[in-house]
């Protein structure tokens, strides 16, 4: 056996096994693409026993067999072209011109015997052209995707340019009969790489299927990272979109985001938005069962949208439902004008991609939740100090004019027309302040941040509080526990006291005491400031606390503000799990009675109503 | 603490206030004497051993804390009242072991009280 007979039996061997494989494909799942699969491999099976059987029994040359080759030879060009046009349409003109030249071609076989001459030549040329054609045909198909599908379609071009050299090769022995011998040789030599290549291209193993797949993967991965940073879910699908698209070699693919409010996948990938509701069309049904579909072809299993898949040209659909522990994002959708690029593997790879595109967007999720947390922890922060630099900020020169004031009003007669001025220069300044304290007490209501308990003696917060009013605080008197241990927001304590004092001293006499008392009450502190004052009239008790409320006899300028003391008392009070009442008579004075929590563990269940407000005598 | 024989001193970056002090406090008969940093303080209060000081807390150069961190260090003996626009003052007082605080903007009323010890 020479080295020729070998390559030759191998080659031939290779055949029969793609010829086998290619049969059980087409058996088992029969359609286009396995059905030319099936006939290219048969045809060669055919020709390369029948070759056989004329060696084995002597009858080369006889005019049926040669017809037979011719018609086999003829016919492989044109199963070629048929199979680019199963993966991809090719123009109709090329279809039918092929179709048409191969009738013909045969035809003349069974009119001249003899093929080898001037028809011979003819031939040759018009299979290796269509060869070459299939060739750029998947070579254009590889371009368009990566990984498993890319490298099959590169096989499978190279393959197709092999078989057009090696029908140029049987041409040329033709030609030259002096150098047919080794234009043998270098036709079985290329014959096995042709071989080879069909075999990796249209039976791939399953260990090259691995090892393409592992690159896509691997890529997915390390996108993963990079696609949760992005700043919307929408910019993060048309990546996964694209990725999906390649890694498939696909048509296009398209991911359908799940709009819980309206209740509609929504996919904006498209030149116009689109949303369907769950069941409609291939992608609404894989979401609304939430398992993957494939659809060879579309416009029969969802007859209802037959329209625009026909004129959309997608034939094949796969759908997988984006889904991880039980939350739904919504679908990917991959489409092609054919369905053969849906082999098992990409199929189970676009599963794949769906999980991915699932977490990705469940990461992408976390991540902007917690992004937001921080970032409102950050205004807040922002706030605060924005507020304390205003604050500092305006009351230094209210310091110089409120003190320069008082200086003019002293040095001069309070009853000139000069005195006048300075005095009314000063109340326009003590207004001033006071309107400034108040609206930062509002910008503070507003943006509150969360109260925070620390362990503190009620009452040194309550002297603090007084300490802090200067001497303006001088004829109140602290009376009750010495000492009381609870839970509480200090400066939200001292906001409240001040303010309760304020209140206190303006609407008292500058001789009467303000009696500030501090005492426990089951699981309660409770303070209280009583002044002997104007009082509140009874029509003013029930809107008190209300905010920008001002009781009706405080009109008068001394009594300037903006009614927001009360208001922002009572807010303290139930934060801290407690109220505030007040009890008042027109002409006696006031009491104003604050009950907080004082989360102490010594105390009992408490038995008051946390949520009771105000109660008026 | 023990108060020194000499005048007040009013420690302000901000001159206007450090001048409606002086004016305020001169009126009712107390010595004052101005600085306008912490350090400015120091030196004047090396020389002069004030009777008090009246200070701000938020100032180029040597803030509040930088000097009663240098007289403290230097161990002297000092009234200090802490005189500031900041909503911290009784914090910040009580931080650098100042003896009261005069939050601004005060009235006149409030200031002379606060210099009583050394009228």
């Amino acid at each position: 056996m020479t080295a020729q007979d070998f390559l030759s039996y191998v080659s031939q061997a290779i055949y029969l096994a793609l010829f086998v494989v290619a049969t059980v494909r087409f058996v088992r799942r029969p359609g286009w693409v396995s059905f030319d699969t099936f006939a290219f491999f048969a045809v060669i099976a055919v020709l390369l026993l029948a070759g056989d059987a004329a060696r084995i029994f002597g009858f080369v040359n006889h005019p049926a067999l040669n017809v037979l080759t011719w018609v086999g030879v003829t016919a492989l060009p044109y199963i070629l072209l048929r199979l680019v046009d199963d993966f991809r349409p090719q123009p109709r003109a090329v279809m039918v011109a092929a179709g048409l030249g191969f009738v013909v071609v045969a035809a003349v076989g069974f009119v001249a015997p003899q093929p080898f001459g001037v028809t011979g030549m003819v031939l040759v040329a018009y299979a290796a052209a269509l060869g070459i054609y299939a060739s750029v045909g998947f070579l254009r198909e590889a371009r368009r995707s990566t990984g498993v599908t890319r490298r099959r379609m590169q096989a499978v071009a190279l393959g197709s340019v092999l078989l057009a050299v090696v029908l140029l090769l049987a041409g040329a022995r033709v030609v030259l009969p002096a150098a047919s011998e080794a234009l043998a040789l270098v036709s079985q030599i290329i014959g096995l790489a042709l071989v080879t290549s069909y075999y990796v291209g249209f039976v791939t193993p399953p260990f090259m299927r691995r090892a393409w797949q592992e690159p896509t993967l691997r890529a997915m991965l390390a996108e993963a990272a990079e696609l949760v940073q992005l700043p919307d879910a929408r910019g993060l699908a048309a990546r996964i979109e694209e990725r999906a698209r390649s890694a498939t070699g696909a048509d296009g693919a398209a991911v359908g985001l799940w709009d819980a409010e309206a209740q509609e996948l929504v996919f904006d990938s498209h030149p116009v938005e689109r949303r369907i509701k769950p069941g409609e069309f291939i992608a609404g049904r894989a979401f609304e069962r939430q398992q993957q579909i494939f659809s060879t072809r579309a416009e029969r299993d969802a007859p209802e949208h037959a329209d625009e898949y026909r004129s959309s040209g997608m034939q094949a659909i796969a759908a997988a439902p984006i889904t991880t522990a039980g939350r739904r994002f919504g679908v990917l959708v991959v489409y092609a004008a054919r369905p053969p690029l849906f082999t098992d593997d990409i199929l189970a790879l676009i599963g794949l991609m769906s999980e991915q595109a699932a977490l990705v967007l469940r990461s992408h999720e976390l991540l902007r939740e917690a992004a937001h947390v921080r970032a409102q922890a950050e205004m807040t922060r922002l706030k605060d100090d924005f507020l304390s630099v205003v604050a500092h900020d305006v009351r230094t020169p209210l310091t110089t004019i409120l003190l320069n004031a008082e200086l003019l009003e002293r040095a001069l007669d309070a009853n000139s027309s000069n005195g006048r001025r300075a005095a009314s220069v000063r109340t326009q300044a003590v207004r001033l302040k006071q309107l400034v304290e108040d609206y930062l007490d509002i910008v503070r209501t507003e943006g509150r941040r969360a109260l925070r308990r620390e362990e503190h003696d009620l009452v040194a917060l309550v002297q603090d509080a007084l300490t802090g009013m200067g001497t303006s605080a001088g004829r109140v008197k602290l009376t009750g526990e010495p000492e009381l241990r609870g839970y509480f927001d200090g400066p939200r304590i001292e906001q409240l006291v001040q303010n309760l004092v304020n209140n206190a001293l303006k609407y008292s006499n500058p001789g009467t005491p303000v009696e500030v008392d501090v005492s426990a009450q089951d699981g309660y502190a409770v303070l209280s400031v009583r002044d002997r004052g104007i009082g509140i009239a009874k029509s003013d008790l029930g809107l008190l606390f209300e905010r920008f409320h001002r009781g009706q006899n405080t009109s008068d300028r001394t009594h300037r503000g903006l009614g927001l003391g009360l208001y922002i008392c009572r807010q303290v009070a139930s934060e801290h799990g407690g109220r505030i009442e007040v009890t008042s008579r027109v002409g006696e004075g006031s009491t104003f009675t604050v009950y907080l929590d004082r989360w102490s563990l010594e105390s009992e269940e408490p038995e008051l109503e946390p949520s009771a407000e105000e109660a008026a005598s | 603490m023990t108060e020194g024989a000499g005048p007040v001193l009013v420690v302000d970056d901000d001159p206007a206030i450090r001048e409606a002090v002086r004016d305020a406090l001169e009126a009712i008969g107390v010595r004052v004497d101005t600085a306008e940093d912490g350090a400015d303080a120091l030196a004047k209060v090396i020389q002069e051993e004030p009777c008090m000081v009246l200070l701000d807390m938020r100032m180029p150069v040597m803030d509040g804390w930088g000097f009663a961190h240098a007289v403290q260090e230097r161990g002297m003996e000092l009234r200090v009242v802490v005189m500031t626009a900041a909503a911290d003052a009784r914090r910040w007082a009580r931080e650098i072991g100042a003896i009261g605080v005069v939050p601004k903007p005060f009235a006149l009323s409030e200031l002379v009280a606060a210099v009583a010890p050394c009228n």
